[in-house]
């Protein structure tokens, strides 16, 4: 346990000593404990978590003592004569209540440590339960509720395309982001910005750093100032003014030694000198773009109206007084004046220019995986309080002797269920604890578990949110697990147990039932989401990706230490590295291309000659040395391939995949048909390659160049020689070899041309389609591992509800086998007794499990939400658990020997 | 006597001292044995304050190195008196013991 949560547990404990002492003592006593603490982590974690326990158990204990003790004071008696204890004035109405909660819970605790064996199996259920549940939640509020770390916070909005998708279009281009700035009313302030990496410092000590360029009302939007010096002016951002940048506080501290002189002085940004007007504050975010907080500097956008590309995000901060449906009016006008003034610039796919949150742009699928997640956990917990419930039910019969006694004794109803609702809340409390701590492991599991990054995970934490939330879920599911046990109560069972504590049965079997079809039902749900999601990863791993998955290596090519024409080019590095692992043994074939497969590449306008209507948008454009389609294997259909001579000077030529040449040329007349690579339309926008128009030699197969569930696009491949220099990229290096022993080789290679200078990393293609299906392993592992939590629980659950019904029929079913009834009969109805409560249990699951699949049905692939077979599988697999569950006690059942159930108790 | 008045009692009968200050010098008076925890301490004091037993100084008296927010004690007569008491009960209860174990002739 770390030590600031056992410090807020116990800061939260203190709250139950009396207001006097613990505003007088309280900082002390928290010193203290720190103290203790640390004195006991030296001894290691177990001492530490044994210290908190200790430490929280002595303020829980002394509360209790204090609010009696208070009571006592309190009463007029003969000792009264030291009325006020602490000096200060003493509530006198709110103490007995007080004092008699807490005599409730002394007792509560009292009783609880009677049955220790009970209260740690039902501390521990329910600790797994709150533990994942708060995990959950930390994560789903550390990244989706919590508010953006900006001040008024709702205030501020993204200004998004909706073109009828569920998610709006983030970005716009220049020119309609600088249109709505001018003629918008409803913001006090709009921006735009780009992420983009910068060296800041002179030529030999600079260093690359994160850095935002803005537009100059940013810092107005979010609504950070500067710690030190201005914010950016209106005249920043124009043509000509002169260069100025704001520092990020951590550049500032790490590189200016926290200068306060700073402001004015000049630093070189891409060697260009900028001067410093002022540093951001220590507690500055921006969770857009996150790691490029070190340095602003002004961005100047040039609103061209034939530049359509879509680059530009919107960030705006409403006017003071302006509700959003005023603001999404205003937008609606701005719109409509914009398609009168325009009409050549409108696209056909914006519907209206909307406010969206961060959440829903940035977020995407993590927000249904984690809200999905949370879900299970919560479904866990469920059946942690029905197992708990139903244990608590099983001790409330063999308690009903003492129960029935107190209500003799003149004790009221509302009393006892009292007393059961503080031993139930008691034994929350003490899984809450036990969950917070579950819930730090379970945390940093999740963080370390979730492919790529997830959006503010630093914000992920035990913060105040999160222990009220705890404690809600505490409170929660001690009230529902101590209803549970209180409903005998409620109807008067106990009152007549007295009567009844010599026959059988008890009248509560009908409860004890529920709690099994209850349970059965909600492990079918999580177990049939984890079945889609094991399904949907099975699936996606079974796609043929169009190229070889085995026996193929891929790595950059390392910029050598001096840079590329230290070595004569990029090209001629590309040349030499392929001509030396060609030569090595067990390599069959060696490449170069602009990127491998699943990984992200590039885009482009294309058109066919002579068709300039005939646009579908961007194709993916790959440039590849000869043996491209050796190196992954990718067959050629028809056609030719590169040689060596479509080099530079050669007639410039291309290959497409067949996804190209079906919609192009569906004919199949494709070979010798000329395209241009970068015609948008009927202009140039993109001039990769010769501007005349390039042959199609070949066709080859279709490549999942995107990702194993997106269909292969329409894909163009040009000899890297020809690509004109602005367009090439240090390529990527293809070897596919036999036998093991390459690998390290290949990265010897490459490592020679890094020299030290850059990291070389060498993957196989199997670790790249590995690595693309993180997502779909994540959710797969962590909804199975709740579901199995859940099976696991569930089993349990029937196990000892039946086995529990078993002990209470000992003498019935040792009367009925003395009279003759038969092993097998006895043994049906044990076994009936269990299953068919399951089974109505997985009635109402698979229709449970038909609704909230939904919720998960953008996280599936391949296989549908209802899918019978999995829904099949999964009850079978119930089914099979709860009867083995059953038959455990059953065993137990027929082997009861009548003469000894039958003796007098 | 409750454990902890004792205790605390004892480690004032050898001068003012402050809460956590209280704590060790428990700690070493007991071997290790007895360990007063922050609400138990705290609220044991108040108790001694409430019997007149102890009271806290007023902050004119505290030494001068003592830092501005902590909090001495000082035993006052009466904690003395009962303090004596309990280990007169203690020490009948030590000679009946070692008399059992015959350690000590009658």
């Amino acid at each position: 346990m770390r030590a600031p949560v056992a410090r807020r547990l116990y800061r939260l404990a203190l709250r139950l000593l009396p207001d006097p002492i613990r505003r007088k003592h309280g900082d002390a006593m928290e010193a203290l404990f720190v103290r203790q603490l640390e004195v006991a982590s030296r001894r290691g974690t177990a001492a530490r978590v044994a210290a908190t326990a200790r430490g929280l158990w002595d303020v829980l204990a002394r509360a209790g003592y204090e609010r009696t003790r208070w009571r006592r004071v309190a009463s007029p008696g003969p000792s009264s004569d030291v009325a006020n204890p602490i000096g200060t004035s003493r509530p006198t109405q709110r103490e007995p209540l007080m004092a008699s909660l807490f005599h409730d819970i002394r007792s509560a605790a009292r009783t609880l440590l009677r049955s220790p064996r009970f209260t740690l199996l039902a501390v521990l259920t329910l600790a797994l339960g709150i533990g994942a549940n708060v995990a959950l939640f930390s994560v789903v509020y550390g990244v989706v509720l919590r508010p953006l770390p900006f001040p008024e916070p709702e205030r501020v909005s993204h200004l998004a395309w909706d073109r009828g998708g569920s998610v709006p279009r983030v970005t716009m281009p220049a020119y309609k982001v600088q249109y709505w700035t001018d003629h918008s009313r409803a913001f006090e302030a709009i921006t735009t910005w780009r992420a983009s990496t910068l060296r800041v410092g002179e030529e030999d000590r600079s260093e690359p750093v994160g850095a935002l360029r803005v537009t100059h009302e940013f810092l107005d939007v979010v609504g950070w100032s500067p710690a030190l010096g201005r914010a950016f002016e209106p005249g920043d951002d124009r043509p000509g003014a002169p260069d100025v940048a704001v520092l990020g506080h951590d550049l500032w501290r790490t590189r200016y030694a926290a200068d306060p002189g700073i402001v004015g002085r000049t630093v070189q940004v891409q060697g260009t000198p900028h001067s410093v007007i002022g540093v951001l504050p220590e507690a500055f975010e921006f969770p857009q773009d996150a790691d490029f907080t070190d340095l602003l500097v002004p961005l100047r956008l040039e609103p061209d109206p034939l530049n359509e590309g879509e680059n530009w995000a919107v960030l705006a901060r409403l006017a003071p007084g302006v509700d959003r449906t005023a603001a999404e009016a205003d937008l609606a006008r701005v719109y409509e004046a914009f398609r009168t003034e325009h009409p050549e610039l409108m696209n056909g796919t914006d519907r209206a220019m909307v406010l969206a949150s961060w959440q829903s742009l940035y977020l995407g699928g993590t927000r249904t995986v984690l809200w999905a997640l949370m879900g299970a956990t919560a479904l866990v917990l469920l059946i942690a309080c029905a197992n708990v419930g139903a244990l608590l039910l099983a001790r409330g019969s063999a308690r009903k002797g003492e129960l029935a006694v107190r209500t003799a004794l003149g004790a009221g109803r509302g009393r006892i269920v009292r007393q059961l609702l503080a031993e139930s809340l008691l034994l929350a409390a003490g899984a809450a604890l036990a969950g917070l701590a579950l819930a730090h492991v379970w945390v940093d599991a999740l963080l370390g578990l979730y492919p790529g990054t997830l959006p503010r995970a630093g914000g992920v934490g035990l913060n105040g949110a999160v222990m009220a939330y705890a404690v809600l879920a505490a409170v929660a599911t001690g009230v529902v697990f101590g209803m549970v046990a209180a409903v005998p109560v409620l109807r008067g069972a106990v009152a007549s147990s007295l009567r009844e504590s010599t026959r059988g049965g008890t009248g509560r079997g009908g409860l004890r039932r529920a709690v099994l079809a209850v349970e059965a039902a909600v492990s079918m749900v999580l177990l049939v989401g984890a079945g889609l999601l094991v399904a949907t990863l099975a699936e996606v791993r079974s796609v043929d990706p169009g190229f070889a998955v085995d026996g193929v290596l891929a790595a950059p090519l390392p910029v050598p230490p001096g840079g590329w024409e230290s070595e004569g080019g990029m090209r001629q590095v590309d040349e030499r590295v392929r001509r030396e692992l060609a030569a090595l043994p067990g390599v069959t074939a060696v490449a170069s291309a602009s990127t491998w497969p699943l990984r992200r590449g590039l885009n482009i306008p294309v058109g066919i000659q002579g068709r300039p209507e005939d646009f579908e948008g961007a194709v993916e454009w790959r440039s590849a040395s000869p043996g491209y389609l050796e190196a992954l294997d990718v067959p050629l259909l028809r056609g030719r391939g590169f040689t060596e001579a479509d080099g530079a000077g050669a007639p410039p030529v291309a290959l497409v995949n067949e996804a190209f040449a079906a919609r192009y040329f569906p004919d199949g007349n494709v070979l010798g048909q000329r395209i241009e690579i970068g015609r948008y339309r009927d202009r140039y926008i993109d001039p990769v390659l010769d501007v005349g128009g390039v042959e199609v030699v070949g066709v080859v197969g279709d490549v999942r160049e995107i990702g194993l569930k997106v269909e292969p696009r329409r894909t163009v491949i040009v000899p890297a020689p020809q690509v004109a220099d602005s367009w090439a990229s240090p390529p990527v290096v293809l070897v596919r070899h036999r036998g093991d022993g390459v690998r390290a080789v290949m990265r010897d290679v490459l490592a020679g041309v890094a020299g030290g200078a850059a990291p070389v990393e060498v993957r196989s293609m199997r670790e790249v389609v590995g690595a693309s299906l993180a997502s779909e392993r994540f959710n797969a592992l962590l909804m199975g591992v709740f579901a199995l939590v859940a099976l696991v629980l569930t089993a349990f659950g029937i196990y000892g509800v039946v086995s529990y019904g078993v002990r209470q029929r000992t003498r019935e079913i040792g009367i009925r086998m003395a009279l003759g009834a038969d092993r097998g009969r006895v043994a049906r109805q044990v076994l009936g007794q269990g299953m068919a409560p399951v089974m109505a249990g997985l009635l109402v699951g698979t229709g449970g499990a038909l609704l909230m699949t939904r919720f998960i049905e953008s996280l599936l692939w391949g296989v549908e939400p209802g899918d019978p077979l999995t829904i099949g599988a999964v009850a079978v697999v119930l089914a099979t658990v709860a009867a083995v569950a059953t038959w455990l006690p059953m065993r137990e059942a027929t082997g009861i020997d009548p003469n000894r159930s039958l003796r007098p108790e | 006597m409750r454990k902890p008045w004792f205790y605390i009692l004892l480690s004032l009968a050898g001068g003012d001292r402050y809460g956590s200050d209280i704590q060790e010098d428990v700690r070493t008076l007991s071997d290790g044995g007895v360990r007063l925890w922050p609400a138990t301490l705290y609220g044991s004091l108040e108790e001694l304050v409430e019997r007149g037993w102890i009271r806290e100084l007023e902050e004119a008296e505290q030494p001068d190195n003592a830092a501005g927010r902590t909090r001495y004690y000082r035993i006052l007569p009466g904690g003395r008196e009962a303090l004596a008491a309990e280990v007169e009960r203690r020490e009948a209860v030590t000679r009946v013991a070692r008399r059992r174990l015959g350690e000590e002739r009658p």
